[in-house]
């Protein structure tokens, strides 16, 4: 299991604010499509949950630059923190306009890889789907695409609900697996500038 | 079977699909959100169910319209939902704009020749030629090959280079975004408003794409000029203004150079079509 140890943590804390500019692009490498992820949660709009991710890595950078993190062993809950609060203060206000994030000297926190590799998941995604039998990417299409409950899909495929949740469920296992394996033999994007 | 050193949580099928659906537990959404922001394992399958939710709504009426019901066990073809396809892709080739497609959309096989064929009647012939220049507007995004714009501060050269980066990855918008501010005038300014005008044109933004292509080519003797006024008179022919592509496509022939030959073949093509 691959899980964030509190000494990567502090260590990565410590190098931001030693001013260590690779450390700064491992912390972008390693959150942004987390920042990213929750944001979009609850923004659901692209440009606006790219714009605040922006500013949530600005943020943090900027705390860790200025030593302003205590328990720098629990850095990921500050990132995820300053993500929930800039994303959250936003659908309070409304007032935020789209605009342009101004890059700090040396610093590229917009990392296209992102966009990148979501865009290639999405691909090996397409292609998973096509092995899949008809009749599961029907039940998935109706679940995911329609928002059907098991119970109505049941209704119109002939089949019981018990049937179409393991179905749905063992379909989208198989995908993740294959996708992840995929992904896995396709390596990592071009690395960022 | 599960993997042993996988986290438990990114076994949990159900846990993803509620998060992504948003109906989720506000409480237990922020737990999840926790652990994800520490756990590599359940980021990825995270992001390999939002890649799948996302697939799924693309390929949906697409791949499913094929398959229809018939009891417990199969689906079969039916002759209905094979004319219903038939019919989806006959609106979409005359109806989408051709340069909004993205780089890695198929190609579109247009019947041309077929609706210039003997018997044609006047109305399909119009129809026709009007999808012919459709046809004849479609271009592959150019490749960026590096930059040219040496005279630049380091900001602005990082921000080119941003919007670039966007732009290779087929991501426009971004590329749109990062190059609009570099776009005045300035070292570099037709370089970054070529690419702007490519991106427009991709975004299906044919106008606005237009008018950068038309501004390169008012800077004069830049390395952008025979490219902006290329991709220019294809703008122009996607939207069916003939007459304005072949005057660019004319001048083109007339300056020489690198596209000369492909003016040469396209302005061909247009009054080939308009002598039918």
């Amino acid at each position: 299991m691959t899980t964030l140890s509190a000494d990567e943590q502090q260590v990565l804390a410590e190098r931001i604010r030693l001013g260590d500019r690779d450390a700064e692009r491992d912390f972008v490498a390693l959150f942004a499509t987390r920042i990213r992820a929750a944001v979009w949660q609850r923004i659901r709009d692209r440009e606006t949950a790219r714009d605040i991710s922006q500013d949530v890595l600005m943020s943090a950078i900027s705390a860790l630059r200025q030593d302003r993190l205590e328990h720098t062993e629990r850095l990921a809950a500050f990132v995820y923190g300053i993500a929930r609060n800039l994303a959250n203060n936003y659908l309070r206000t409304k007032a935020r306009s789209p605009q342009w994030v101004e890059l700090e000297p040396g610093m590229l926190v917009a990392d296209p890889r992102i966009e990148v590799d979501a865009l290639e998941r999405q691909r090996l995604a397409a292609q998973a789907l096509q092995d899949l039998e008809p009749a599961e990417r029907q039940i998935l299409h109706m679940t995911l695409s329609e928002g059907l409950e098991p119970a109505d899909i049941a209704r119109t495929l002939g089949l019981t609900s018990e049937v179409v949740r393991t179905r749905k469920s063992r379909a989208l296992k198989r995908l993740v697996e294959r996708i992840q394996a995929m992904s896995r033999s396709v390596g990592p994007g071009p690395p960022s500038q | 079977m599960m993997k042993p050193d996988t986290c438990l949580r990114a076994e949990r099928v159900e846990m993803f699909q509620q998060y992504l659906s948003g109906a989720m537990p506000h409480q237990e959404q922020e737990e999840w959100e926790a652990h994800y922001f520490e756990c590599a394992d359940c980021l990825d399958t995270l992001e390999s169910h939002r890649a799948i939710l996302v697939a799924v709504k693309q390929l949906g009426p697409a791949t499913n319209a094929k398959f229809v019901w018939t009891g417990r066990a199969k689906f079969v073809w039916t002759g209905v939902a094979a004319a219903a396809m038939l019919a989806l892709g006959v609106s979409l080739a005359r109806h989408t704009p051709q340069i909004a497609r993205p780089v890695t959309s198929a190609p579109v096989e247009l019947p041309v020749a077929a609706a210039f064929a003997p018997g044609a009647d006047a109305m399909s012939t119009t129809d026709a030629r009007a999808r012919a220049v459709a046809e004849f507007a479609r271009f592959e995004p150019p490749a960026y090959r590096g930059g040219t714009s040496r005279a630049v501060s380091t900001d602005t050269m990082r921000q080119f280079r941003w919007a670039m980066s966007a732009y290779q990855s087929g991501d426009f918008a971004a590329a749109a975004r990062g190059l609009h501010p570099l776009a005045g005038a300035g070292p570099g300014a037709a370089e970054a408003r070529f690419f702007l005008g490519i991106s427009e044109l991709q975004l299906g933004h044919t106008d606005q794409g237009i008018a950068e292509l038309r501004a390169v080519a008012r800077l004069g003797d830049t390395s952008y000029l025979e490219e902006a006024n290329y991709f220019l008179s294809k703008a122009l022919l996607s939207k069916q203004d003939v007459q304005e592509a072949e005057r660019t496509l004319d001048d083109l022939v007339r300056i020489g150079g690198d596209r000369e030959h492909d003016a040469q073949a396209l302005l061909q093509k247009v009054r080939d079509l308009r002598a039918r």
